[in-house]
């Protein structure tokens, strides 16, 4: 039986999930469960959900399994955004951000984070469609909806594109299945208003 | 980081990303309830535009949103609910109708749902068609041939929309309230007689007798001479109805219908089809032993 081309694609999959996994980290906040969250640049910026690092510190789970500890210096609940800063051991992988603009609906998607607590674990499926949604009740804040499977704990986690660029953070999941994410540009946006990142 | 060669993976995501673009050209936004928009397709350069009759809470005051962002109003054809097809007119010419494919897809076949249930860009979910149903069958008399069912997540919004295949052909239309909680399409082949049903008469025809039937089997002797194991008894027979006007009996059992036999009662809705509406037919009936022939007049079903 021929199924090269399944078999190319099983080991992309896999090989774009490997690579991400370098900087897709653990967060925890205390109390119940935990989300995920994203190297954002070498020097120990980490970004993650709002709702993930609830208080001033998280701790920080690397990929390699070292525990530091965060100190949360900016947050943008309008767009369930939070920016911790680690004392990185040594310099650190980034993610490598896409900016929305570029995307289109049917592009395939990942997603990687750690539901349930499981580390770097892969959901995979499309982009479902851009939009808008309000996550405080104040102005709408553009979306990424995807159609993937994610679970408690994906939160804060990365959504990949064929390449494994940054398209967003994974976000929240609606109650039929819709999985949301805030695009890698609205952070890096933020990040620079902040004067946390180049311009 | 190192030059790569472009991935398979990205070639499919390109593909994919490229067959949404393009397929979903044909499919526009559909306002015709409170909660939110649903979703039609494109089913000629003219301004027929086919939805879901479920997501049309009011015969007036419909919008179509084009894939253009233009808005216009729509005029409903017609509506079939017992198979929820809806079809709309707008006052649009060259327009890019779906193209579309009356082929069966394997189960296992990769397919898209596509929508556009909100202003600006398409929709769209993926999955696989996870089974070919048989006739399946209504509540309310309408029978369709090769169900498509697939996992495709439908979102609010995603009836009326296109399923399409891999290779950019629509398979049939989306409605995820013909059996709730499952994901269903309405096969491209049995829909054209509905549209055409529509677009000709502004609602699907269908005979109807006045009857609640049950199977029974044959006495021995019948099943040999009627060569069928099974008939339909007459176990009510509605006031007033076609039945009861053409003298059908309760406790009669029909054993054929305009020289069909009946043995089932797929078989019996097959004949009652809509284009015997009106028509007088022979219906052979067992009564008291014997084997009758009675004239009946086909009604229409309400």
């Amino acid at each position: 039986m021929r199924t090269r081309l399944a078999q190319v694609l099983a080991a992309e999959i896999a090989q774009v999930a490997a690579r991400a996994r370098d900087w897709v980290v653990a967060v925890r906040a205390g109390g119940h469960g935990g989300g995920s969250g994203v190297i954002w640049s070498a020097d120990g910026l980490v970004v993650t959900n709002h709702h993930v690092a609830r208080f001033s510190r998280a701790e920080i789970v690397l990929p390699d399994g070292q525990r530091v500890s965060g100190q949360v210096v900016q947050r943008a609940p309008e767009h369930d955004l939070a920016v911790l800063r680690i004392a990185a051991p040594g310099p650190l992988p980034p993610a490598r951000p896409r900016a929305v603009e570029t995307l289109r609906v049917g592009e395939i998607a990942l997603a990687v984070g750690n539901p349930f607590g499981q580390r770097g674990a892969v959901a995979f499926g499309l982009v479902t469609g851009l939009g808008r949604a309000t996550w405080t009740g104040q102005q709408p804040s553009p979306v990424i909806v995807a159609d993937l499977t994610l679970y408690p704990g994906n939160s804060g986690g990365a959504l990949l594109d064929a390449e494994g660029r940054l398209l967003g953070l994974t976000t929240m999941v609606m109650p039929p299945g819709i999985a949301l994410a805030i695009p890698a540009s609205t952070v890096a946006a933020r990040l620079r208003e902040w004067g946390l990142a180049e311009g | 980081m190192a030059e790569e060669r472009v991935s398979v993976l990205r070639q499919l995501s390109d593909e994919l990303a490229a067959l949404v673009a393009q397929a979903g050209s044909s499919v526009v936004r559909v306002e015709g309830r409170p909660r939110g928009g649903a979703s039609g397709l494109i089913w000629s350069a003219e301004g027929i535009i086919v939805t879901a009759d479920h997501v049309l809470e009011r015969d007036e005051d419909i919008t179509v949103g084009l894939p253009d962002g233009q808005e216009v109003k729509a005029a409903l054809v017609g509506r079939d609910p017992a198979t929820d097809i809806a079809l709309l007119r707008i006052p649009a010419t060259g327009l890019p109708p779906a193209p579309l494919t009356e082929s069966r897809p394997p189960v296992g076949h990769l397919v898209l749902a596509l929508a556009r249930p909100v202003p600006g860009g398409p929709m769209a979910t993926i999955g696989v068609v996870s089974a070919i149903g048989g006739p399946w069958r209504s509540r309310r008399g309408s029978a369709i041939e090769g169900l498509i069912q697939t996992d495709v997540t439908m979102y609010p919004g995603f009836s009326g929309g296109p399923l399409v295949g891999a290779d950019g052909l629509v398979l049939g239309l989306n409605t995820s309230a013909l059996v709730r909680g499952l994901s269903l399409t309405i096969p491209t082949a049995a829909l054209r007689p509905l549209v055409d049903a529509l677009l000709t008469h502004g609602r699907v025809r269908r005979g109807f007798l006045g009857v609640s039937v049950q199977v029974v089997s044959l006495p021995p002797a019948l099943r040999d001479r009627l060569g069928q194991p099974t008939g339909l008894l007459v176990a009510g027979v509605e006031p007033g109805g076609p039945a009861e006007q053409s003298g059908v009996l309760l406790g009669d059992v029909l054993v054929a219908l305009a020289g069909q036999p009946l043995r089932t009662l797929d078989d019996l809705q097959a004949a009652l089809s809509g284009e015997r509406v009106g028509q007088t037919v022979p219906a052979l009936v067992v009564r008291a032993g014997q084997v009758i022939e009675v004239a009946v007049r086909i009604g229409e079903r309400p």
